[in-house]
């Protein structure tokens, strides 16, 4: 009892990255060493969160109770507030401007006295003003790719998809049966991702992956991330294109990150095919990620 | 001072608080946001409560690096929320929000997508409430509300801080055999 007593406590300062270098190493060590100790390990990294979690709500049905003992909220009649949201908060807001709606009239007006005899050409020199004027607008209209990138990977997105060192439990692995050794491995990856050393989770992440006999789509996903994030817009399309045509947890991250990839590779139709296959496919909160950025970028002819 | 009664896991305090500040909270945002529903409005501001009672448990805020008054920093974590929640819902898309101000008095949020994990912690939730009381007040007090011992044995009537922690090693030891089985 005494010794899990002192090996939860040190487990719960490893969690909370309260150890010294020397301390963490003398810890992985145990990790390696003792198979008890790592069931506790694992055990806990996603125990403690459950308890929070399971707190967080209790804290939140309290909330709820003291609602009901104030008096109504008029909606008709809006509280005053002693803050203004912009003076005090610089919080601005204002309507977007309306996107020009595309406008080319295809009915030429025909003169009679005009002094080109041949309606032929007539028409030709209308069709060709036309196309031009189409194809200067769609030229003016169309964002740069690297726009359309910023845009929906800062704005509409997050940038890299962060990886929460909060959450314990998202370094949890499937794989009870690997060695400890790649366990270490792919945990350090996650940690360098997490600390945005992205060419030291890629080389790891690769390395752990070659001897996956099956596929890790979240290591998967996370590796494009890396690859993204560390401005290798290809090598990102090629890993996410690996766990696109099938159905798992992943996917639609991955097809977001993957239109943003292609958008950073400077490949619009392909950003825009993918986009409009998640407004048709995907139902969570990344389905109105692509919509934005459906009606955000402005999309033209590559 | 609130922040020190709250630091201690009194949650009741959080009562006066949301007292006075909730039907103004509400009323700033909609008067601002007026598409957002009062239901969203009100979960904005019931994850703001959340926030701020964990970055006082945690120790993120403290009676010393509290350098405006405690309703602006609650009204900066609420505002934080509801532009999070407008930039993510298409409801919103025919405005434009801009922030000027220096960003240094905003706050992390995390992002919903992150709770991949909600059936594990759910059948955490689930072993603790089979668990019960004392050991379930036992953990939450120790891992959420983050008390210290001697104040989990004043709490919970055990002699010493000594015996907290020991009752604590065994209601963990109970937790993980009911997730187990």
């Amino acid at each position: 009892m005494e010794n899990e007593l002192k090996d939860i406590e040190l487990i719960e300062n490893y969690l909370d990255n309260l150890l010294s270098e020397e301390e963490t190493a003398n810890f992985r060590q145990k990790l390696n060493d003792n198979p008890d100790f790592a069931k506790l390990y694992d055990d806990l990294k996603w125990i403690i969160p459950g308890i929070k979690y399971t707190s967080r709500n209790q804290l939140r049905r309290e909330l709820l109770n003291y609602s009901n003992d104030l008096d109504k909220f008029d909606e008709n009649n809006l509280p005053e507030s002693e803050f203004d949201l912009e003076k005090d908060f610089g919080v601005y807001v204002s309507e977007k401007e309306p996107a020009s709606p595309l406008h080319v009239s295809s009915k030429n007006e025909n003169n009679a006295e005009a002094p080109f005899q041949s309606k032929f050409f007539l028409y030709s020199i209308a069709a060709s003003i036309v196309i031009l004027i189409a194809l200067t607008f769609v030229f003016f209209q169309t964002s740069e790719p690297e726009e359309a990138f910023q845009l929906a990977y800062n704005e509409i997105g997050q940038g890299a998809y962060p990886f929460i060192r909060e959450n314990p439990e998202d370094i949890e692995l499937n794989r009870s049966s690997i060695p400890q050794v790649t366990a270490d491995k792919i945990q350090q990856a996650y940690l360098e991702y997490q600390e945005r050393n992205y060419e030291e989770a890629i080389k790891l992440f690769e390395e752990v992956r070659k001897g996956d006999k099956e596929k890790d789509e979240k290591l998967i996903f996370y590796l494009g991330n890396a690859y993204l994030a560390n401005n290798n817009p290809q090598k990102a399309i090629d890993t996410f294109l690996e766990i696109t045509d099938y159905n798992h947890d992943y996917l639609s991250k991955t097809k977001w990150y993957l239109g943003l990839a292609f958008l950073k590779n400077g490949d619009l139709n392909k950003a825009q095919e993918v986009f409009e296959d998640m407004q048709e496919n995907i139902s969570d909160s990344y389905k109105d990620k692509a919509i934005r950025a459906l009606e955000e970028i402005k999309w033209g002819i590559y | 001072m609130i922040v020190e009664k709250m630091s201690g896991g009194d949650t009741k305090v959080l009562k006066n608080i949301y007292n006075q500040y909730h039907h103004e909270f509400i009323g700033l945002i909609i008067r601002k946001f007026p598409k957002l529903k009062y239901d969203d409005a009100e979960d904005i501001f019931n994850d703001a409560m959340v926030s701020l009672y964990e970055n006082i448990t945690k120790g993120k805020l403290t009676k010393e690096n509290l350098t405006s008054t405690l309703k602006t920093y609650f009204f900066q974590i609420g505002i934080n929320k509801t532009l999070a929640f407008v930039k993510k819902s298409s409801r919103f898309n025919d405005i434009q929000v801009e922030i000027k101000k220096n960003e240094s008095e905003t706050f992390e949020i995390l992002d919903d997508d992150e709770l991949e994990f909600e059936d594990k912690l759910k059948q955490v939730e689930a072993c603790m409430v089979k668990m019960g009381n004392p050991c379930k007040t036992l953990l939450e007090l120790y891992y959420y509300h983050k008390c210290r011992m001697i104040e989990i044995a004043e709490r919970l009537g055990y002699n010493t801080a000594d015996v907290a922690k020991n009752q604590k090693a065994k209601c963990m030891k109970r937790l993980r055999k009911l997730l187990v089985n």
